[in-house]
């Protein structure tokens, strides 16, 4: 069975390079013929849980492994933690500072988007140890 | 080699050579080229010689190109010196897809953003990178396609000879529309007959400007349509409450095209997108200056009717399905191999041999960038001892060797 594991680093506050880690994964998956809408879905999903580590987090991770029946996501990170999951994985609810807000992020859709975009989404945190974000997308088959 | 934005092109046997199917047209290499390696093809003028009723439709952006006495007037006039029997302008049919955009728009507000079809590059450029964006590619002909329809029908009216004795000319600023005719992308056949670059034309019309006759009767066109020349002029052409973004230069359109993919731009109902600098008026067919160009069409602009009576009257003879694409557009991505398991164990040998490269991009191996090497290597069109930087360690290691 084929399968390849990517391995991206994710620095918090660095907005230079934020984006880095999902693009390289979507650009793969366009390499290997993935399915367009699944492509998307992959894109807006790992963008927002990169994001969510360069804004809210230390440095973290994200980890993936494409086979050809699905792209499986892991997004670490090393703290500080969700206090309380259930508020965050409501729409609209960010804990974004204003200074973050001006950039355009923290509107509060990162987590309710990932979820919206997989098939398969589990969030485990723990204050102030950090977050683990897993996600994933299944492959469309056929055409 | 590197400026290209699809990495189309490879140095081989010390020629720059294009992989045609990652090349989008956009005329960056000719642009930036100091070698003059790479030209683009436009019909020549002879092609006239086949049609008995010949129509030139030339681009807005043409009304920058000539100094500024020969007036937009002039221009058209000079068409017709140099053997075309009546000009139609593509402004007026720009109008009339403005219009046909606005309403669409508004009738498929779930789709956001959606993205202009006017620049061939840009739809090819997300057939081949963005092929998930397909689907946002509003499904409206050009201006040219549109244009190109009427001429032909009111000259069958005027002149009573069959649709094959009329020929519809596009005066281009740009080689994409070349490929957009010769080869159409959602539809079958294109309207237009052949394609004249606006540099052929300027180089027929400039020795002898001050002697031709002026036109005033063919200028058609109104300020909504000619603006559609420069960046921008698409979107403030159509009206209504649309939230709207512009952007132009084909690295550019790939930045924004990025945060659409990434749902990061679902704040915006349309997007105009161009491939050359300042839009249609940096097309490399073009003579002029694009900053310069851009003034001179505001000017122009400036001193017309906002609107076109022109679009109102040929309007009624168009019926909404020729607004709409025949074909769908497909996405036409590049991919290691069409069999996923083969992709893979690609994309991992890839992986591999990109971490033993330098990573400096020096394009000394005829690659643009050391991802691009690695991609040939594994697809067997190039071999590690073309990288001169591990060559050169080698060398090192033998010679301390001995």
């Amino acid at each position: 069975m084929s399968e390849i594991r990517l391995s991206f680093d994710i620095k918090h506050n660095d907005f230079d390079r934020a984006g880095a880690a999902s693009s390289n994964l979507k650009n793969s998956l366009k390499q290997l013929g993935y399915p367009p809408e699944d492509i998307r879905r992959v894109a807006i999903a790992s963008y927002e849980a990169e994001m969510n580590v360069v804004v809210h987090a230390s440095d973290g991770k994200m980890e993936a492994i494409i086979t050809p029946e699905m792209v499986d996501i892991w997004v670490i990170d090393k703290g500080p933690g969700i206090e309380n999951i259930e508020l965050a994985m409501q729409e609209g609810y960010s804990t974004a500072p204003d200074k973050i807000r001006e950039l355009g992020f923290g509107a509060g859709m990162g987590l309710p988007n990932i979820k919206k975009n997989s098939d398969f989404f589990e969030i485990e945190s723990k204050v102030p140890d950090g977050t683990k974000v897993h996600f994933i997308i299944r492959r469309k088959t056929g055409k | 080699m590197r400026r290209c934005p699809t990495e189309a092109i490879r140095i081989r046997n010390e020629k720059a050579f294009i992989i045609e199917e990652r090349c989008i047209d956009c005329g960056e290499c000719i642009r930036i080229c100091p070698n003059h390696a790479k030209y683009a093809v436009s019909d020549p003028l002879d092609v006239l010689k086949k049609y008995s009723y010949k129509i030139a439709i030339p681009a807005p952006s043409i009304t920058g190109q000539f100094p500024e006495r020969l007036e937009l007037s002039g221009i058209l006039g000079g068409l017709i010196e140099i053997g075309f029997d009546d000009v139609f302008e593509v402004a007026v049919g720009a109008e009339i897809i403005s219009d046909y955009t606005q309403r669409y728009i508004q009738e498929h507000k779930d789709i956001k953003p959606l993205i202009s079809s006017a620049c061939p590059s840009v739809v090819r450029l997300i057939q081949v990178k963005f092929p998930s964006l397909v689907d946002n590619i509003i499904p409206l002909i050009t201006p040219m396609d549109i244009t190109a329809k009427i001429a032909k029908r009111e000259a069958m009216k005027k002149t009573r000879l069959s649709e094959d004795k009329i020929g519809v000319f596009f005066i281009t600023p740009c080689p994409a529309k070349v490929t957009s005719v010769k080869e159409p992308v959602g539809e079958e056949f294109s309207p237009v007959d052949g394609v004249i670059s606006i540099s052929d034309v300027y180089e027929k019309l400039i020795n002898h400007i001050d002697s031709i006759k002026k036109r005033a009767d063919l200028v058609k066109s109104g300020k909504r349509g000619l603006r559609w020349g420069r960046e921008g002029g698409e979107n403030d052409s159509i009206k209504g409450k649309i939230r709207k973004l512009s952007v132009d230069e084909i690295h550019n359109v790939i930045k924004v095209l990025e945060k659409v993919e990434d749902g990061k731009m679902d704040m915006f109902d349309y997007i105009e997108a161009q491939a050359c600098p300042g839009g249609c008026v940096g097309g490399i067919f073009n003579k002029e200056n694009p900053f310069v160009a851009k003034e001179r069409i505001d000017r122009v602009a400036g001193m017309i009717e906002e609107e076109s009576q022109e679009s109102k009257v040929v309007l009624n003879d168009v019926k909404d399905e020729e607004y709409v694409l025949s074909e769908s557009i497909t996405p036409r991505p590049i991919t290691l191999d069409p069999d996923i398991n083969i992709a893979l164990d690609k994309l991992e040998k890839l992986n591999e041999i990109e971490k033993k490269l330098p990573g400096i991009d020096c394009g000394a191996c005829g690659c643009p960038t050391c991802k691009a090497f690695a991609e040939d290597i594994v697809q067997g069109v190039k071999s590690i001892d073309d990288c001169i930087v591990i060559l050169k360690e080698e060398y090192k290691k033998e010679k301390e060797k001995l």
